[in-house]
């Protein structure tokens, strides 16, 4: 008879459980939203995670370009024959015992050294030397550390032995000596050379100028226009409001909530501590002046919060549309109120193409001790059949770089300048040498130009011109100015 | 001895070509690319137009008869033996390519692919409405083997301090913080 009362407590804790989370439902459902059907089991608990890209994948060099020997060139696309990570894991497997030395070179010295057969891996921004070595686990070189920041990475089989870095922050070269000779890096470049065009050459050979930068001398390609949809189209769906809620909480009882004249919904925290701005375009802005509790990051750790904050307030894809893949575009150490950080502004890519948009981009965070203080998205979608549709077309010419730049240079003057720039005195050959000196880069991409409200958003095949602070941007087939982006415009 | 021939090659190549652009050329237009010796296996011809002009463009590679046939010229046998002297036959490489520049400044490009060391001539014709030839520059180079850069790398760094007394100094940089 005493069997039954051992099943007692059993039964009294089953009722305090189900009690308990009958209290939870309830009060879920009382001071949460009230409506049955809107309840969802992932809101208590959670949705699936969210994707986040590693610091390894954003993190690519901006060109890899192999110099072939005798003058010509060819740019790699990041995935092409695993160059970068080639390199990394070379760097990685670099035994202090091993390395004789670590020197600076001049300028000259590392332009004659890349006359051989070499392969330069650029970045358009510095990577902090301290970070880049913790962050990819390269062991500490007796006098690695006399270099300030990465910017430029290089091999060069004139010097085997040796590994070439360009500190763009202190404009100095420098080379890490090893006692033998990187055969991985030959290796790399006789297979590069075994199956790449060389059709690249400097801006130099075909103007007669020193300019060294490197342009394709010839595009044949099927790049088309693509029409292109903004992320919120429509401001008042249940998307958008999810999305302001990612900011502000689930419950947008305390936040101030305005429909501007143009379309534009202003979510509003405090006296203005938090602000969400969705424009009618789809455009997003968010400011946080809130004090951070943080402690100050290293380039990688701001990257990382970077990352996982785009990841958490938008994410990282379109709901709709083809994938995309984002990477550092380039990055900027910041400093508010004596405060530092990092401004990091990602691209996007539409396989292989980059994409890029007039006066503006498309994800760009500014991190300050920890913080996240500022957030511009600015996506657009495709969708995937428009982009394969292009690959059935005929492939076409694209207008040569060299003459895109010959018949533009006045215009790329009078961009420049606003941004500084003084061309003063010049002009005819003069004006052009000087223009020409100043670019960095030329690819092909695809642009969206920054149109009036109610056009057809469309992307045009396009050059980029990248000359340092300033992306200019010309029709790939007549070389006709689509418009300019100021890097690190407020 | 190699840098000497190659001194000697360039000035003997750079002073025919001189010759023959001295002819009758035209002040807007420049034949920027190639230099007077390339190395590598293609030849890249870079033309510079300052004026709205219309040119036609060749590539001709310079070879000498041995017996009954045409063979390549030796790059090193040039600075021996010089070719004025020699009777040359120009085998074209390309078909002539008309380009018209229509702005104040152009360039005509055109990298010509699978290319074997020899002697090599450009020659730009500017033409006018008519086709009618108005002025002509013609220039040569010598294409040498890829792998003729026998000097190594590490010349370059001669004068860079040894590795011993580089890692003393970094240690003092290191001590002292720069």
């Amino acid at each position: 008879m005493g069997k039954p009362k051992q099943y007692i407590e059993p039964v009294k804790n089953l009722i305090l459980v189900v009690l308990f989370f009958t209290t939870m439902l309830l009060l879920y459902f009382f001071w949460g939203n009230p409506v049955l059907n809107s309840f969802k089991i992932s809101d208590l608990i959670g949705d699936e995670a969210v994707e986040v890209p590693s610091y390894q994948s954003v993190t690519q060099p901006g060109r890899i370009v192999v110099h072939l020997g005798g003058g010509s060139y060819t740019v790699l696309e990041e995935e092409d024959f695993n160059a970068w990570q080639k390199y990394i894991e070379l760097l990685q497997g670099l035994n202090p015992a091993e390395v004789l030395s670590v020197e600076e070179i001049t300028a000259e010295q590392f332009d004659k050294i890349m006359e051989f057969r070499s392969i330069v891996y650029r970045f358009y921004y510095d990577l902090p030397q301290e970070a880049f070595l913790k962050r990819y686990s390269i062991k500490d070189i007796h006098g690695i550390d006399q270099i300030g920041e990465f910017s430029n990475f290089g091999f060069s089989s004139g010097s085997p032995e040796s590994l070439f870095i360009y500190d763009g922050s202190k404009n100095k070269y420098y080379r890490i000596v090893s006692a033998k000779a990187h055969e991985e890096m030959d290796k790399l470049l006789s297979l590069v050379e075994s199956s790449s065009n060389a059709n690249y050459r400097r801006i130099g050979d075909l103007t007669g100028t020193a300019n060294r930068t490197v342009i394709p001398i010839f595009l044949s390609t099927n790049m088309s226009e693509l029409k292109c949809f903004p992320e919120f189209e429509d401001l008042n769906t249940i998307a958008v409001k999810e999305f302001a809620q990612t900011f502000f909480g689930e419950s947008l009882d305390f936040v101030r909530q305005i429909h501007g004249s143009k379309g534009t919904h202003i979510y509003m925290y405090g006296y203005g501590e938090k602000v969400l701005t969705i424009s009618a375009s789809g455009k997003v802005e968010y400011k946080n002046k809130e004090t951070s509790q943080s402690s100050q990051q290293s380039y990688f750790e701001a990257l990382d919060t970077a990352l996982q904050f785009v990841a958490a307030h938008g994410g990282w894809q379109t709901e709709e549309g083809m994938e995309m893949s984002p990477y550092v575009r380039f990055a900027k150490a910041v400093e508010n109120n004596k405060q530092k950080g990092y401004r990091i502004i990602f691209g996007m890519r539409l396989r292989p193409e980059s994409l890029y948009l007039e006066s503006s981009h498309s994800v760009m965070v500014e991190v300050i001790h920890g913080q996240v203080t500022q957030y511009l998205r600015d996506m657009v979608y495709v969708e995937e059949p428009e982009y394969l549709k292009q690959e059935g077309t005929a492939k076409r010419e694209a207008f040569s770089v060299i003459n895109m730049i010959a018949h533009n240079y006045t215009y790329i003057a009078s961009v420049l300048s606003e941004s500084g720039y003084d061309f003063s005195g010049l002009e005819g050959e003069a004006l052009f040498d000087a223009v020409s000196d100043l670019v960095v880069f030329v690819k092909a991409g695809y642009v969206k130009p920054e149109y009036a409200e109610n056009k057809e958003n469309v992307l045009f095949p396009a050059w980029i011109v990248n000359t340092g602070s300033t992306l200019i941007y010309f029709d790939l087939y007549s070389a006709e100015p689509l418009g300019h982006t100021d890097l690190w415009e407020e | 001895m190699r840098r000497i021939i190659s001194v000697l090659l360039i000035l003997s190549v750079f002073l025919c070509g001189t010759v023959f652009a001295a002819a009758t050329a035209d002040p807007a237009v420049t034949i920027v690319s190639p230099s007077q010796t390339v190395s590598g296996n293609n030849l890249l011809v870079s033309v510079k137009m300052t004026a709205p002009k219309t040119i036609k463009v060749y590539v001709y590679e310079e070879k000498e008869k041995v017996g009954d046939t045409l063979v390549s010229i030796d790059p090193a046998a040039v600075a021996e033996e010089g070719f004025s002297s020699k009777t040359l036959y120009s085998v074209s490489l390309i078909t002539p390519e008309t380009f018209e520049g229509t702005g104040d400044l152009q360039f005509y490009n055109k990298q010509i692919d699978d290319i074997t060391p020899g002697l090599y001539r450009i020659k730009v014709e500017v033409i006018d409405k008519d086709n009618a030839v108005t002025a002509s520059s013609t220039h040569r180079t010598v294409v040498m083997p890829k792998d003729s850069e026998t000097a190594t790398g590490n010349e370059i760094f001669q004068s860079q301090q040894t590795g011993a007394l580089q890692w003393v100094q970094n240690l003092i940089k290191s001590i002292f913080k720069n």
